[in-house]
């Protein structure tokens, strides 16, 4: 017999505060690690695994930005993370663990979102 | 050094621990990062954000469930078992060759044998030239070698002025006595050969002062000296001179690392966290695998320690270290080796695969799976701990599986 993995049956998610802060940074704009270094205020090694993980569980995906735009502003393409469908119901659960969640992380308005 | 240089060395370093399929895009991402954070109006300590790329990449390493890069050499049995021994024979050839090496190799084939020899009625363990010569003639036959050697007080030329030192005086035979090699002068010419305590001989001599026979033949018959001597049997008895055995202040190498190699190996295992039934299913043909790779092992970790300790002129007494941490590591390799084999047929397990989302562990199994690529069995390696699955667990495919293997 192979081992059967049910996603289904793991609905209620266990986040620690820390991707959950990370989840909650990315989520409200701030899409690159030192972005999401700046607002949580962690230190970059613990905010790059954290987010490897968080991609490797389907919960936050990357992709390069296009080589033009980078180009055009005179720096070189940055990685974006942005939430998944998965992220985001993790998110709203942790968000029911964490309450003050939502106040630490205001949403940001600008260009970085 | 150029701090951009040196941050993006930092990174080139770290990039290093990252599996090779995602190195280029781990070292974009952060050369990219790096580029921002230079920029940052609020003075971030870059390098303080450059080291955190080791954490990330450690991260990655330990995550990478791709197949060992050793496999190759020691997926079979027989292929590990050759191995070992070819890199222990080497280890050991490189050890007759390190001249260091090879005497802290062989020293225990002459210990405490030297010895000084003194006459009972005198409170000085000196004895006259005269009587010497007495004893010779008396024990001829008793020592491998006998020679006498007269401390004087001379004015010497250093590099930091005349001094006075004192000087042993004596002939080449002393040398091969304590068989320490002597670079050999003009014929007739004295050598004046440097001191360097390893050998606790009295008198506190700064040098030695290599002579002809004859010209120690003809000092007074009154001089005071030393008589050393090998012996040629482990003891010898007499009224007339007392035998003292001096102590060879030579490392005493294989007693020491007999003690302090199995201690670590012990210590690596009463401290590895054996990870369930699987590497403790002891069958006769594991048994006997594993007790070939320790016997195999042990001299890689003596003469690989001896050859690293041995690259001076001597050996340094960290070897004992080297052989104790040498002992830990390989210790526990033996131990993650031997998990990581069927246990039908003892070759690697292949072909991991990731099972289950760490986010969602309530009651749910996540690690990694392996594969006898015989079709002998799955071995499944919890990632996290838990009581339900706080071990790795090996299942065995019954004969209906065979038609899914070679």
């Amino acid at each position: 017999m192979l081992h059967r993995y049910n996603a289904g049956m793991a609905t209620e998610l266990k986040l620690s505060h820390t991707a959950a802060m990370i989840l909650k940074a990315i989520e409200a704009g701030h899409v690159y690690g030192f972005g999401v270094m700046e607002v949580t205020g962690l230190p970059s090694g613990t905010v790059y695994p954290a987010m490897r993980r968080l991609e490797r569980d389907s919960l936050i995906r990357s992709r390069w930005e296009k080589q033009s735009i980078a180009d055009a502003e005179q720096r070189p393409p940055r990685k974006y993370y942005t939430l998944t469908a998965s992220g985001r119901t993790t998110l709203e659960a942790a968000e029911k663990r964490y309450p003050l969640l939502a106040k630490l992380m205001p949403a940001i308005v600008g260009p970085e979102a | 050094m150029n701090p951009a240089r040196f941050h993006l060395a930092i990174l080139r370093s770290a990039a290093l621990l990252v599996p090779e399929a995602q190195r280029t895009d781990w070292l974009a991402e952060w050369r990219s990062e790096l580029w921002h954070v230079r920029r940052d109006p609020h003075g971030v300590n870059v390098t303080a954000f450059c080291m955190g790329a080791f954490r990330d990449a450690f991260w990655l390493w330990r995550d990478d469930p791709s197949p060992e890069r050793y496999a190759p050499f020691v997926e079979s049995p027989a292929r590990c078992l050759s191995w070992l021994a070819a890199i222990g024979a080497f280890c050991f050839v490189v050890a007759l060759l390190l001249p260091a090496a090879r005497h802290g190799l062989l020293y225990s084939q002459f210990p405490g044998n030297l010895v000084l020899l003194t006459s009972p009625d005198r409170n000085s363990s000196s004895i006259s030239r005269e009587r010497f010569e007495a004893l010779k003639a008396h024990y001829d036959g008793q020592f491998t070698g006998l020679v006498f050697c007269a401390p004087v007080r001379m004015p010497v030329d250093t590099p930091r002025g005349k001094r006075m030192l004192s000087v042993a005086r004596s002939t080449r035979e002393l040398f091969r006595l304590l068989k320490i090699r002597v670079a050999r002068g003009n014929s007739g010419t004295p050598v004046l050969v440097l001191a360097d305590n390893r050998w606790d001989l009295p008198a506190g001599v700064d040098a030695w002062l290599i002579e002809d026979a004859s010209a120690i033949a003809a000092l007074p018959a009154h001089t005071e000296g030393f008589a050393l001597g090998r012996l040629r049997y482990t003891s010898l008895r007499d009224k007339q001179f007392h035998f003292v055995r001096i102590a060879e202040r030579s490392f005493e190498l294989l007693p020491s690392l007999a003690i302090v190699l199995p201690m670590g190996m012990l210590l690596a295992i009463l401290t590895s966290d054996l990870p369930g039934s699987h590497p403790l299913r002891v069958g006769p043909r594991r048994g006997l695998f594993l007790a070939a790779k320790i016997l195999l092992v042990l001299p890689i970790v003596l003469f690989g320690s001896l050859d690293l300790a041995s690259l001076g002129s001597s050996v340094s007494p960290v070897v004992l270290d080297i052989v104790f941490f040498g002992s830990l590591f390989a210790a526990r390799w033996i131990l993650a080796d031997q998990c990581k084999r069927c246990p039908v047929c003892l070759r690697l397990l292949a072909n991991p695969v990731r099972m289950g989302e760490p986010s969602r562990i309530l009651l749910e199994w996540h690690g990694t799976e392996l594969m006898c690529l015989r079709g002998h069995g799955l071995l499944y390696v919890p990632e996290w701990p838990a009581i339900w699955s706080g071990r790795q667990r090996w299942m065995d495919l019954g004969p209906s599986w065979d038609g899914f293997f070679p």
